[in-house]
């Protein structure tokens, strides 16, 4: 079980959210730009400090804000996919999916070989040499889900990783992100499309201005809109 | 006066101003290139004078570099963290080499590790060792000359660097020395080499504290800058050759680095940062 109280305050954004993900289950997070769903994440991952709450895996503290106890992103097993991608430009897209296994000490051949697995799954075999600056924005994104999950993640955080994928390889890295799942992980998925929750997740969360508004499965949310702008997401989906 | 007219004049005043700036910096070298004796040219550089001056400033410049990368990349990398205590000091620390008179920087070298110096008294008691009028006193004299430079310029590529990457090493369970390594290094490169070509050709062009610290004693410490100044009185045809020589070496390192050279340092649209959120 993935348990999280996250208060952050960046800039103007104040993020409140409380979220609980079981075992093998996927939970959306959706909302408007600046809503603090990227910022949500970056809390759990470790990358930005709590000013309040805790970060709960299993039956380890990752982070609690009240006992001063902070874990260092590098040390908490989790499985991120920043916005973007955040590839490393100057190294492959193989030498990327490799780098968790690699900095955690497993030898060259075999992350190597895990690498090529996972790019093959995210319909990139071809592209295992390329250098990641060379990448498009959506072969990035695939390279971003296939690095996180690479690693075996205790938990896994997805920032947008299906932005900018038509419905083939949108299918294809649905099922790697499918696949690690199953395997009891929890994972949190921020995405701007209904579909992908559909699709995917099991529970929905959205946040606007850094407070959930809205939960419940994205099949209930979508038909029972409770904001204009899930109003608006659930149309366009 | 009509608006237009004024404008007119002081757009006249801007390009003959920025043309009085291109002529202090290019009608020297021009002048240079003019009196440049280039049928004898080869016969004033293959004196075995100047290439024992040559081979000294291509030597010493070498293991200037040398250390001043070993040094230089780490303090580099402490002053691109500003969150570390003291680290304002360290920075006016590092630059004040750069703003003084390197003659000045020879002198406190020499008090330093001067026979009755600060440490050489010491170094010269327990060792019998002695650096003023050495190779090795050249060589200091050139880190600390160029040293700096080398610092700036790869801490602007550290900070230039997106920091969004270290983050997403360090989320994949990479340990801060793996990330510097693996991460943040490669993206630094070609700002680490712009440092170091910059450090290179100070270091070959230092006079000052080096002929402060070191003398200009043939084949030892006169290093082709001060050879061109000796040479300046008792054969000007040979400094006016060694001077091409070293522009020629300047001119070499500088187009060698092209792209790279601006590519490494921060605000110069080297590279796109990623979106920070």
């Amino acid at each position: 079980m993935l348990d999280v109280h996250a208060r952050v305050e960046r800039g103007a954004l104040t993020l409140d959210v409380a979220l609980r993900v079981p075992p093998g289950a996927v939970l959306a997070v959706m909302g408007p730009n600046g809503s603090g769903k990227s910022t949500l994440l970056e809390a759990v991952a470790g990358l930005v400090p709590l000013t309040a709450g805790h970060v709960r895996l299993g039956d380890e503290v990752l982070a609690d804000a009240a006992a001063g106890h902070h874990r260092p992103p590098a040390r908490r097993g989790l499985g991120v996919a920043l916005q973007d991608g955040a590839l490393f430009g100057h190294l492959s897209a193989r030498e990327n999916v490799a780098f968790g296994p690699r900095a955690q000490g497993v030898r060259a051949a075999a992350a190597r070989a895990a690498a090529d697995a996972l790019l093959a799954d995210v319909g990139l075999a071809e592209h295992a040499r390329t250098r990641a600056d060379r990448l498009s924005g959506g072969q990035a994104r695939r390279v971003a889900v296939a690095r996180a999950v690479a690693a075996r993640p205790r938990a896994l955080l997805l920032d947008e990783p299906f932005a900018a994928l038509d419905a083939g390889t949108r299918h294809g890295v649905h099922g790697v992100v499918r696949r690690a799942v199953a395997a009891g992980v929890p994972a949190l998925l921020v995405t701007h499309d209904l579909r992908d929750a559909l699709e995917l997740a099991d529970a929905l969360l959205v946040l606007e201005a850094g407070r959930a508004v809205q939960q419940g499965t994205p099949a209930e949310v979508a038909a029972a809109p409770a904001t204009a702008y899930v109003r608006r997401v659930a149309a366009a989906g | 006066m009509s608006g237009r007219t004024a404008g007119r004049l002081s757009s006249w005043a801007l390009v003959l101003a920025a043309g009085a700036g291109v002529a202090v910096l290019v009608l020297p070298i021009v002048a240079l290139l003019l009196a440049t004796p280039w049928g004898d040219l080869p016969a004033l550089v293959g004196d075995p004078a100047v290439l024992q001056a040559l081979r000294l400033s291509l030597g010493t410049a070498t293991v200037a570099t040398t250390v001043s990368l070993l040094v230089g990349v780490p303090l580099a990398w402490v002053l691109a963290h500003d969150d570390l205590r003291g680290v304002r000091l360290l920075r006016a620390l590092v630059t004040v080499p750069l703003v003084l008179p390197p003659v000045v920087g020879g002198v406190a070298l020499l008090l330093l590790l001067g026979r009755r110096g600060l440490l050489g008294g010491t170094l010269h008691a327990w060792t019998g060792l002695s650096v003023p009028f050495t190779s090795v006193a050249v060589v200091l004299a050139q880190v600390f000359v160029s040293l700096p430079f080398l610092v700036l310029a790869v801490e602007g590529a550290l900070r230039g660097a997106d920091r969004r990457r270290a983050l997403a090493a360090q989320t994949l369970g990479a340990s801060p020395g793996y990330v510097l390594r693996r991460v943040t290094l490669p993206a630094v490169a070609p700002g680490v080499a712009a440092g170091a070509a910059l450090c290179f050709t100070r270091a070959l062009g230092e006079f000052g504290a080096t002929v402060t610290f070191a003398g200009s004693f043939p084949g030892t410490t006169r290093t082709m800058p001060l050879a061109v100044y000796q040479a300046m009185d008792t054969a000007p045809e040979q400094a006016v050759a060694m001077s091409v020589l070293l522009l020629a070496l300047s001119v070499t390192v500088l187009v060698a680095l092209r792209g790279r050279w601006l590519g490494g340092l921060p605000g110069t649209g080297g590279r796109p940062a990623g979106r920070a959120r």
